[in-house]
């Protein structure tokens, strides 16, 4: 049937695309073959009427002269022709393969197969600097989260939607209806951004947060995109924490490289940072005139957020010891002694 | 080898299925079968079946057509697998297009494909019905690759910045009015990675073929080291560039995240040695459990969940001593490149996670907790 339709519709765009002029819906009915088969007039103009819907669609151009005359304008079917440097061609090339495993991956192939094709010349082979850069470069952006079909299909037809969303690991999910904007793949992962119905506030929600399916409602063209929206900005502003602060940390020299990395005003390349000696015996809270026995390096870090900056911290155990600011100070020695506990449990519950 | 034989044209060799299939039959119809595998669809375990609508099968005849008549002799194989479909699907859209032509539909109005089975299966095509030259790009087709080019101009480094928006402009100029929507209003964003300092002078080493001498920050162990690499290729993907290079420290493959290159330098006298390289794909994981892995049993509850969001585990196991489903505890297993990278990321996480095993890196996290409170003057207990 489908076979059917699809011979149907090529013998549609070749009659129309061939002819001098616009033809009336009978010359159609009469000469192309799949539409004599109609049993009724009626029958003809409905599957006439959907053909033609269904063509503009998927991007033929079929006019209409106002009245009953339909045509395809060659020029306008049709790309023109094309020429692209060798450097333009390599970005195309990468381009077309950048995503992975998904809708926008066909897409892309058959983008770039066409532009091929709209080159000039007969030969359509690969050029060597092309297949150079394919290979030694590799680009990849993966869409595997089984919400981003839904969503994509959703953002192009401008429809809201209805999903499972589990904002926290340890939370329940809960039902979000969402008039989606559109996606963003941002540091590997991919996020939908939209006007969160219930909330009634522009949210922002990670794919792979979303459980179960994701249901269209309502009709197509129904969601508005307000303009000037900066997609990508309300990603990063909801995924990023601006750093607001600064601590003063003690670090051992020669540890905690990653942490030296992120320091500020430390000197270029070796990371050692502000070295500062102190020999005096710490008794008593640490702070910036007690600071403990033996050799460490003084260090600033930006802070962006403060569990996360005290997590940085908790991990190198006794490499480094926060000076200020206090409330660090603070969540890092909860994180020490939540570890201690954790560590004690493990002790009395192994065989 | 192109040579017109009649209108009655002959199968390509080993489509013996399609042969016998009509053209109204299952095979040159609507399924694409589970041949299409290594296409899915999307990523949802077991969906192998695609269906196919008629406009989506009009779209790849449409493309067929011009594809083919600049490739005269061009193999089904070759079809199969720049269509991504199966050579069984090709067959019947070849069948398909040679009934399809000019109003009159007398044989000198078909379309004339010319199956060539001495020719290993090829095909050329002697009369095309005016489908000369490719359709305008769809709308998906537009985002899907005016979105790959916004990505790539934001990675400065990885490609010549100039082509790609010279490329991104002459699209937008000449694609039609679905590209242009596709700019106003742009659906799909993409921030494949950060810049990375460190891209532009991997990319010389890589295209000049020459060895790179680089400080790299080692996460897993928290130290800068200094090495000698034949860089082999450039990754993006999940959101950082790695350099895929032989290590001549370690001796093998690794990939290298390209923002944690501290320093880098062109070894311009020495070439990189040419490596047997047989896999072409991207890795799907970027990890290494190096020799001195650890299997670790790990229990992970509330804030800890994440874990193996992040980190390759070998297994994950829900607990399921919550009520709620999916706020318990889990129990993984993962491969520890060495002790320090896991103690670390216990500590981080404050009693959320707990070393089930082995007891003495349980012991060594209880050791650091405790020397570093001492620190801090509290008590350690």
């Amino acid at each position: 049937m489908a076979t059917a339709k699809a011979e149907r519709l090529l013998n549609l765009v070749i009659a129309l695309v061939n002819s001098p002029r616009y033809r009336t819906a009978a010359w159609i009915r009469e000469k192309v073959a799949g539409y004599g088969d109609a049993p009724t007039e009626e029958a003809f103009f409905r599957t006439f009427e959907r053909d033609k819907q269904e063509l503009r669609e998927s991007g033929i151009p079929v006019q209409t002269d106002g009245a009953d005359g339909y045509r395809i304008v060659a020029g306008e079917l049709t790309l023109p022709e094309l020429s692209f440097t060798p450097e333009e061609t390599a970005a195309l090339a990468l381009a077309g393969r950048l995503w992975s495993t998904t809708a926008l991956d066909r897409a892309g192939a058959g983008a770039l197969r066409k532009i091929r094709d709209a080159g000039p010349g007969q030969q359509g082979a690969a050029e060597p600097d092309e297949l150079a850069a394919a290979d030694l470069l590799q680009p990849r952006v993966r869409t595997g989260d089984p919400a981003f079909e839904p969503l994509y299909a959703a953002v192009r037809a401008r429809r809201a939607v209805q999903f499972g969303y589990r904002r926290d690991p340890g939370r329940p999910a809960a039902t979000r209806t969402v008039e989606p904007y559109g996606l963003v793949s941002y540091h590997g992962r991919w996020y939908v951004i939209g006007h969160d119905r219930d909330r009634g506030e522009r949210r922002t929600f990670r794919l792979s947060r979303i459980t179960g399916p994701v249901n269209a409602v309502g009709r197509a063209g129904a969601v508005r995109v307000p303009p000037g929206v900066d997609l990508m900005a309300q990603v990063r502003a909801s995924v990023r924490q601006a750093p607001d602060r600064s601590a003063t940390v003690l670090v051992r020299p020669g540890r905690a490289v990653g942490l030296r990395r992120s320091a500020v005003a430390s000197p270029e390349g070796d990371g050692s940072g502000a070295v500062e000696l102190s020999a005096a015996a710490a008794s008593g809270p640490v702070s910036d005139g007690n600071v403990p026995p033996g050799e460490w390096d003084r260090l600033s870090i930006p802070m962006s957020g403060l569990w996360s900056t005290a997590q940085r911290i908790a991990g190198h155990g006794p490499d480094v010891v926060v000076l200020e600011p206090a409330d660090l100070r603070t969540a890092v020695i909860r994180l020490l002694q939540g570890a201690r506990t954790g560590a004690r449990v493990t002790g009395t519950e192994s065989p | 080898m192109t040579r017109p034989s009649g209108r009655r044209p002959r199968r390509p060799a080993g489509s013996a299925p399609a042969a016998a299939a009509p053209t109204d039959g299952p095979a040159a119809g609507e399924v694409v079968d589970s041949g299409d595998a290594a296409r899915p669809r999307d990523g949802r375990a077991g969906r192998t079946v695609v269906r196919e609508t008629a406009t989506e099968r009009l779209t790849r005849l449409l493309a067929l057509v011009p594809y083919v008549s600049r490739r005269p002799g061009v193999r089904v194989e070759e079809l199969a697998a720049e269509f991504g479909v199966s050579a069984r699907q090709i067959a019947g859209d070849l069948d398909l297009l040679m009934v399809c032509g000019l109003p009159g539909y007398y044989p000198d109005d078909l379309i004339d494909v010319v199956l060539d089975d001495d020719g290993g299966g090829t095909v050329s095509i002697a009369f095309d019905a005016g489908i000369e030259r490719p359709v305008r790009l769809t709308g998906d087709e537009a985002i899907a690759l005016t979105v790959a080019l916004r990505a790539l101009a934001d990675l400065p480094g990885l490609v010549d910045d100039d082509a790609v928006r010279s490329a991104l402009a002459k699209l937008e100029e000449h694609t039609g009015r679905e590209a242009l929507a596709a700019q106003d209003t742009p659906v799909v964003q993409v921030a494949a990675a950060d810049p990375a300092p460190a891209l532009g002078v991997v990319r010389d080493a890589l295209s000049l073929g020459r060895r790179l001498w680089m400080r790299y920050y080692t996460a897993s162990r928290d130290e800068m080291t200094e090495r000698t690499v034949d860089p082999l290729r450039l990754l993006v993907t999940d959101g950082h560039s790695y350099l895929e290079a032989y290590c001549h420290v370690v001796g093998s493959i690794r990939h290298f995240r390209v923002d944690r290159i501290e320093d880098a330098r062109v070894l311009v006298d020495e070439p990189a040695q040419p490596t047997l390289w047989a896999d072409s794909d991207v890795p799907d994981k970027v990890f290494h459990p190096g020799p001195q892995s650890a299997s670790v049993t790990l229990r992970l509850t509330h804030g800890a969940r994440w874990v193996p969001e992040y980190y390759p585990v070998d297994s994950v196991e829900e607990l399921g001593d919550s009520a709620d489903a999916g706020s318990g505890s889990l129990r993984v297993r993962l491969q520890a490149t060495g002790e320090a990278w896991l103690t670390r990321l216990v500590l981080s996480l404050g009693g959320d996670a707990v070393i089930e095993a082995p007891a003495d890196l349980a012991a060594v996290v209880d050791e650091r907790a405790a020397a570093a409170l001492a620190l801090y003057g509290g008590p350690a207990d």
